[in-house]
């Protein structure tokens, strides 16, 4: 019985050792080993192990350092050899760069996005420490969270909790859309309503003005540098300046206040945005004694936390603190981030369930997908080149080289051809940088950010890497000698390599088709769906200034101008309305609770402004006088209170008994997301101060005529006031954003997905045409028509493309199905639509591939042959 | 040129190398010196005492035939250099001089 050392510790002699060394230990090792053998055959692996271990020492360990290179020659070489290949293929190179240059671009450009949205609010200088209370509030419906707290609470945590450095009560929306005037100029303008310590919180940088008295007294006002520059030309001489602020609502705030300070304009990476800052107890004093109790709600409420504290602890100190101060509150309260609210702002039955942050992974993913498809192309590009790199490859290795020289060439390749790219994508960036603005409605701006300069060297050497690993690594393996001689054969695996990722590209194609035909499918069948009213040109005013008083003489002059067929008035808007009340009883009624109806309440001829069709009954009408108590229905609140006959039954809503005069059919005033509601109309009186919303019906066709009546209607009974007016087409289309941008970045990232994979599928169709070209050749010649090779050419990919879709299918009906469930009212997917994005596909390989195919058939075979 | 130095251990494998002309190759060495010295020593200790030893050119090195022996691996045999055997005699010399100016001295 022979025995042998164990070999892997001769392997490992044999990888330190010096060369000239290495057959003298080797031999005396094993001499050593074979007498042990006869000895103590048991230890002799050991001993052999342990002898081997002892020559691991610097006397015979080689040198691991290769020969000092003469590195810049080295990449001199490299950088001629890639430009050399660069222009023999020119083709394959433009295709690889635009490819690139295509991902690249895009990648940037949702990167640019996604670093915006992640900074959105972090610029203020305690960021980290200033966080918003919360209020967790049970409904029937599940739980909520809302950001209203007691107006006392801010000044309570400063006083009373020493983990709380500062804090601020703020108040947004109530004064947004009022009117400034400064001796003859109007202006609508947006205020906040805030306590003393708004500028100490948060970092809105003052131009002039004391951050810590700014809002000592009641009738001060901050104002922002740009209404400054409107109203008094230069910012600075704002100061001192008395200006007239108006606000109507349910209280009326009609005041003059003196500008006490000035801010800088707010940068596009804050979320809030407001024109004028007041002191908040002006606000609170006239809202009297509701405002300070514990258990009105009229204020949010933002503190700074101490660095370190324990947020958790804090949640229920401040809980514990806020139910102590009044038996009745059972809410519990905790601390949100303030930057966190803008993408993180949604909640789920009291639980944080994302909100915008949705957006920003969706668009990361996109991007990523994008990228890993620019680098199939580069990778399937290279792969089936690798043919006409053979000789270079071998004779390289014959003299000498290692792989790993190849693989780092292969690489350095890539990435100038990546650079190349990123300065191309570069421009492409800057060029259409505004279009971008447009379509995401953002302000961005390539800055010189150290985060946005790693991205743009990142990112592409990122994806130079990638898409150069597999290529390197597979064109540095071959075999010299079988190269040489010409007989190396592409194994089978890489061909499936190939094949796989032109399946992949084409199976990623055809879902986004099918997606972005049943998005705009969708889009279109809001758009046209019958909603149930018209509202096509119908402008909607509000009620500002003169009109407060003299809102009848303007709705009867109104009515003169030639064009305007309907107007009325209303004390919220119809479309989006949010406004819940309850029928508390009616004839019938089986259960206990109240029935929940959306309340609108209009002036007469609402329901003939908005074209909404009437079922039964009638309409408010000046004809009858008492219509002041009677209310009108829609289908939907009849069939859930299970009302039968309605008409001149009466239900008792705000206390009071009313009578049904009147059922709607039902109208979709919601977004298509929801299903209609019960609505209920109550007649708003002519005497009543409220009803803000002034609605017109102009006739189809006089639209620029009549608003120009309209306008200057306006201004003889509301002179100074600007005349503002809003299509509620707009309104309408409000609801649907989000989708519409969905709409309108899946078209554009479904174009360059397109674009990319055909690239691909065009470099590999002109790389194997050029393979079989003799093949072609000896064809023709023994009689093949033109057709016959061109399909032969063809198949290949078409196969391919045909098991990607069928692949995509499946994929993609399942994807769009999900997307159309958020709607209750949405299109069935259709089977055709299948068929199509199939039939776009293979349209599209079949260009791809076939241009190629039919060259390569057309070719005279004497060019191809002739030569040999 | 600084005399090259010569450690005790690698004076032990010079006179090995010397004694056992033209034969001496490790594991010979390495047997011989467990016969003299009654002391096993490791074979890596006198591989590095040959290299050192060749690096001062007291030793020269060749190769020998191929064998079935020893996994078909060459022996390395070493000889001592003219070099190498003037160093011996220095070294010889020198103890002997010193030896004998050792006094008469009985150790009871």
């Amino acid at each position: 019985m022979k025995m042998h050392p164990p070999k892997w510790a001769l392997q490992f002699l044999r990888w330190f050792c010096r060369e000239d060394y290495l057959e003298e230990i080797e031999g005396d090792l094993i001499e050593l080993f074979e007498e042990q053998l006869k000895q103590a055959p048991h230890w002799a692996d050991w001993h052999f192990c342990w002898q081997v271990l002892l020559h691991f020492r610097p006397d015979f360990i080689k040198s691991f350092r290769t020969q000092p290179l003469n590195t810049s020659a080295m990449f001199k070489a490299y950088f001629k050899i890639t430009w050399r290949n660069l222009r023999r293929d020119l083709q394959f190179s433009i295709l690889n760069i635009i490819g690139l240059t295509c991902g690249l671009s895009f990648a940037l450009f949702i990167f640019l996005w996604v670093h915006d949205e992640l900074n959105m609010d972090k610029f203020h200088e305690k960021d980290h420490q200033l966080y918003q209370v919360m209020q967790v509030y049970p409904t029937p419906d599940g739980i909520e969270v809302v950001d209203w707290t007691p107006a006392l609470l801010a000044q309570t945590l400063k006083e009373e909790m020493p983990e709380i450095e500062n804090a601020v009560s703020i108040k947004s929306k109530a004064f947004d859309n009022g009117i400034i005037s400064y001796k003859e100029k109007n202006f609508k303008a947006d205020g906040k309503l805030a306590s003393q310590e708004f500028f100490e919180v948060f970092s809105y940088p003052l131009i002039a003005g004391n951050k810590d008295d700014i809002l000592s007294d009641k009738y001060n006002v901050i104002i922002s540098e740009a209404l400054a520059e409107k109203l008094f030309g230069i910012s600075l001489a704002a100061i001192g300046e008395t200006i007239k602020w108006e606000k109507r609502g349910y209280y009326d705030y009609i005041d003059n206040f003196k500008v006490v300070g000035v801010f800088e304009n707010i940068r596009s990476f804050s979320s809030d945005h407001f024109d004028l800052v007041f002191n908040s107890d002006y606000y609170l004093e006239k809202e009297k004694a509701s405002s300070y109790n514990w258990q009105n709600n009229p204020m949010a409420t933002y503190v700074i936390v101490q660095q370190g504290s324990n947020i958790k602890n804090l949640d229920n100190k401040i809980s514990k603190l806020i139910q102590s101060k009044d038996e009745q509150i059972k809410n519990s309260f905790f601390l949100k981030q303030y930057s966190k609210n803008y993408l993180y702002g949604n909640y789920e039955n009291g639980v944080e369930a994302g909100g915008r942050i949705g957006y920003v992974r969706l668009f990361s993913i996109i991007a990523i997908i994008i990228l890993v498809i620019a680098c199939i192309n580069f990778m399937s590009l290279s792969t089936a080149r690798a043919s006409k790199r053979m000789k270079e490859i071998g004779v390289k290795k014959t003299l000498g080289a290692r792989r790993n020289n190849l693989i780092i060439q292969f690489i350095f390749e890539s990435q100038f051809l990546t650079f190349l790219s990123l300065v191309l994508a570069t421009v492409i960036v800057v060029l259409l940088l505004p279009q971008f603005n447009h379509i995401t409605d953002k302000q961005l701006r390539l800055r010189f950010d150290s985060e946005i300069i790693l991205a743009f060297f990142a990112i592409p050497f990122v994806t130079g890497l990638f898409s150069s690993i597999y290529p390197a690594l597979y064109l540095s393996s071959f075999n010299p000698g079988s190269i040489l001689k010409g007989n190396l054969v592409t194994s089978l695996g890489e061909a499936w390599v190939r094949k796989g990722l032109v399946v992949f590209q084409f199976t990623v194609s055809v879902t986004l088709i099918v997606s972005v035909i049943v998005i705009y499918q969708q889009m279109n069948f809001i758009q046209s769906k019958n909603l149930g009213f018209n509202r096509d040109n119908i402008i909607r005013i509000s009620r500002d200034g003169a009109l407060k008083e003299k809102l009848k003489t303007f709705l009867t002059e109104v009515k003169k101008v030639p064009g305007v067929l309907y107007s009325s008035y209303s004390n919220v808007e119809l479309i989006g309305n949010n406004n819940f009340s309850g029928i508390t009883d009616w004839d019938g009624k089986t259960s206990e609770a109240a029935q929940v109806v959306n309340v609108l309440e209009t002036n007469y001829d609402f329901i003939e402004t908005f074209g909404i069709e009437m079922e039964q009954g009638r309409a408010f009408s000046r004809e009858f006088a008492d219509d002041s108590l009677k209310v009108i229905l829609n289908e939907a609140a009849v069939k859930s209170m299970g009302l039968a006959d309605p008409i001149g039954k009466t239900i008792t809503f705000w206390g009071l008994k009313r009578q049904i005069v009147g059922i709607t059919k039902d109208f979709q005033y919601q977004s298509l997301h929801h299903k209609v509601e019960p609505f209920i109309f109550k007649l708003l009186p002519e005497n009543a101060s409220y009803g803000d919303e002034i609605w017109i019906k102009i006739k189809a066709g006089t639209e620029l005529a009549t608003i120009k009546g309209i306008k200057k209607t306006y201004a003889k009974i509301n002179p100074g006031y600007p005349f503002e007016f809003k299509f509620i087409e707009d309104d309408y289309q409000d609801l649907y954003t989000s989708e519409s941008k969905v709409a309108a970045i899946s078209k554009y990232f479904t174009g360059i997905v397109i674009i990319l994979s055909c690239l691909g599928l065009f470099g590999l169709a002109t790389f194997t045409a050029q393979k079989r070209r003799k093949e072609i050749g000896i064809r023709k010649v023994v009689g093949a028509s033109v057709q016959s090779i061109t399909l032969l050419l063809s198949k290949d990919f078409l196969q391919l493309v045909v098991i990607a879709i069928a692949i995509a299918l499946p994929i993609s009906w399942y994807s769009t199905n999900k997307w159309l469930e958020h709607f209750s009212y949405h299109i069935e997917l259709q089977y055709w639509v299948f068929l199509l994005a199939g039939i776009i596909a293979i349209g599209i390989a079949f260009m791809a591939v076939g241009f190629q195919s039919v060259k390569a058939a057309l070719a005279n075979p004497m060019n191809t042959l002739g030569n040999e | 040129m600084k005399q090259a130095s010569l450690g005790e251990f690698e004076e032990l494998i010079l006179l090995v190398v010397a004694a056992q002309h033209d034969q001496a190759y490790g594991v010979s060495i390495q047997e011989f010196l467990e016969e003299k010295l009654n002391k096993s020593s490791n074979i890596s200790a006198i591989h590095v005492a040959l290299k050192r030893l060749t690096d001062k050119d007291f030793v020269q090195s060749r190769f020998g035939g191929i064998t079935s022996e020893r996994g078909g691996r060459r022996k390395k045999f070493y000889v001592i250099t003219a070099l190498g055997k003037q160093m011996l005699d220095q070294q010889y010399e020198l103890r002997t001089s010193i030896y004998q100016q050792i006094p008469k001295i009985s150790f009871g």
